[in-house]
């Protein structure tokens, strides 16, 4: 079913819309927030969450992309379950290693102060992604927005595992570049 | 900011990257191309072979019975030669007969880096390995060129050379010695990138008394010899896919330029990667006249057509001083 339809359905306040949502985006949500959780059980019950989040915000909204939407909800439930402590294998996610990677990258002995604002540090990120390769930039977003193992993105991109690590580091190394270059980090 | 607040902060970014990455699908190789290069090897492995097999075949083709049945190999005879029963039938396949004797086939296990000079029999052939001293003794200098481009070192393997001589008669029947200056080294010495392109940027001088170098066969795209001050130097250009990281795919293409000459006596040959053409010239210009302040490089001499010359191929040149004051090494060959 299109995306209009279904969203269509959601207009119409028919439950169908959340089946139809399901049939459709239901595996990539799953993925995204077993990533984060690595708890099937959390990972269904957030899954349900964006669903019902869904059905709230349609209407008034009318999201177009509609998956990128929905993942969008997947992901800050998610999020906000890992940081609640709520799961109970909390620590053995693809997302605990790479917040781990991350932590690497950004590390800085000194802090900058006046932090940043969080909108102007997504226009920043924004900009430093249309600076990379669109394979570049498939890489990091999911590696660090999707959560996905090595393996997973070696098998959507059709990189080997050392290269998509290689890669990786090389887009950490521009990053923090990046940031230093701004001021972000010192 | 921590990692928490970037994680934070990229899930809020546009939609179209967060789509981007869902509807990303790998490349796929191009049927042509796969198929292109596989024809491409056989016409080349066809080509080596045809070419191979005169001094391969004792009696420079013609047809040589194997000297013993039981020697091991492929076992074949040319129809042509032979009597056919019927002479209005086209003559049979040929046959080729190879008799391994004569077949030289040099073990290496992996591809080391001495796999390419040709194997001498230590019973009959001495080689001396020169160090720094020894290059200098035999050349006249330590292959050190009062020009050398900024970011370039001669760190890592210093200057070395191999000269070998035949034991019966004292004669040198080799002699090659290298120079090589790169961007970086690693920790065995041997040279290393220091940006994102898996190929280091430098040059490497290689110079022999008998006028025999031999390193790698390059394709060249372009050739062209142009006067350095009295010396004919030959310009060669090729232009080399590389790497991506582990990917076996070409991530992009690297220039490679040669400049052949011969000074004094001795062969010369810089084969420069990632460097520019200008830089290549300046490094030949104070090799032949390390002593001079402007250095002209001058109007193109006549060589076997091999292609349209390219146009970054100066016809005169003005090479500034090399800062001669203080030069990199005080010898000049």
């Amino acid at each position: 079913m299109e995306d209009s339809a279904i969203i269509e359905l959601f207009f119409a306040r028919s439950e169908q819309a959340i089946r139809e949502l399901d049939g459709k985006y239901g595996k990539v949500c799953h993925s995204l927030s077993y990533n984060i959780l690595h708890s099937r059980q959390d990972a269904e019950e957030c899954v349900n969450d964006a669903y019902l989040g869904a059905w709230n915000a349609i209407p008034p909204a009318r999201p177009d992309p509609l998956l990128a939407f929905l993942c969008r909800i997947v992901r800050n439930l998610s999020l906000m379950r890992y940081h609640a402590g709520k799961t109970a294998k909390r620590g053995g996610g693809s997302y605990t290693v790479s917040l781990e990677e991350l932590e690497d990258c950004l590390a800085s002995p000194r802090t900058v102060e006046g932090e940043l604002e969080e909108q102007e540090l997504v226009r920043l990120i924004e900009d430093f992604l249309e600076t990379l390769s669109p394979e570049n930039r498939v890489l990091l977003m999911r590696r660090y927005w999707f959560s996905d193992s090595y393996g997973e993105i070696a098998a959507r991109t059709g990189l080997s595992e050392k290269n998509v690590s290689v890669r990786l580091t090389r887009i950490r190394k521009q990053l923090r570049h990046y940031f230093e270059e701004r001021g972000v980090i010192r | 900011m921590n990692a928490a607040q970037f994680s934070s902060a990229l899930g809020k970014v546009n939609d179209k990257y967060i789509m981007e990455a869902i509807t990303y699908e790998r490349k796929k190789k191009s049927g042509w191309l796969k198929w292109g290069a596989m024809a491409a090897c056989i016409g080349l492995i066809f080509t080596v072979t045809m070419a191979a097999l005169p001094g391969i075949l004792k009696g420079q083709g013609t047809i040589v019975p194997p000297p013993d049945p039981s020697i091991p190999g492929p076992v074949a005879s040319d129809g042509r030669d032979q009597p056919s029963v019927e002479p209005l039938q086209p003559p049979s396949e040929p046959e080729i007969t190879i008799n391994w004797d004569n077949v030289a086939v040099n073990e290496s296990a992996g591809l080391a880096q001495n796999a390419a000079p040709l194997y001498r029999d230590p019973a009959i052939y001495n080689e001396e390995i020169l160090n720094t001293e020894g290059v200098r003794a035999y050349y006249g200098w330590e292959l050190a060129p009062a020009y050398i481009p900024d970011d370039l070192t001669g760190g890592g393997k210093a200057v070395s050379g191999r000269i070998v001589r035949e034991k019966a008669t004292g004669n040198v029947v080799e002699d090659q010695a290298g120079r090589s200056f790169w961007v970086d080294f690693g920790e065995d010495g041997s040279p290393k990138s220091n940006d994102d392109i898996v190929i280091p940027q430098g040059f490497t001088i290689r110079a022999s008394r008998l006028r025999i170098l031999h390193c790698c066969l390059l394709p060249v795209d372009n050739e062209r010899t142009t006067d350095f001050g009295g010396v004919p130097v030959t310009l060669r250009h090729c232009s080399l896919p590389y790497g991506d990281g582990a990917s076996k795919t070409p991530a992009g293409y690297y220039d490679i330029y040669t400049a052949a000459f011969t000074l004094n006596g001795v062969e010369y040959e810089i084969e420069a990667q990632r460097l520019e053409l200008e830089e290549v010239i300046k490094i030949t210009a104070s090799i032949i006249s390390p002593f001079h302040e402007d250095f002209i490089v001058g109007s193109t001499q006549d060589i076997p057509d091999k292609g349209s010359a390219p146009a970054e191929y100066p016809d005169t040149t003005i090479v500034p001083g090399f800062g001669l004051d203080e030069p990199s090494e005080p010898d000049t060959p």
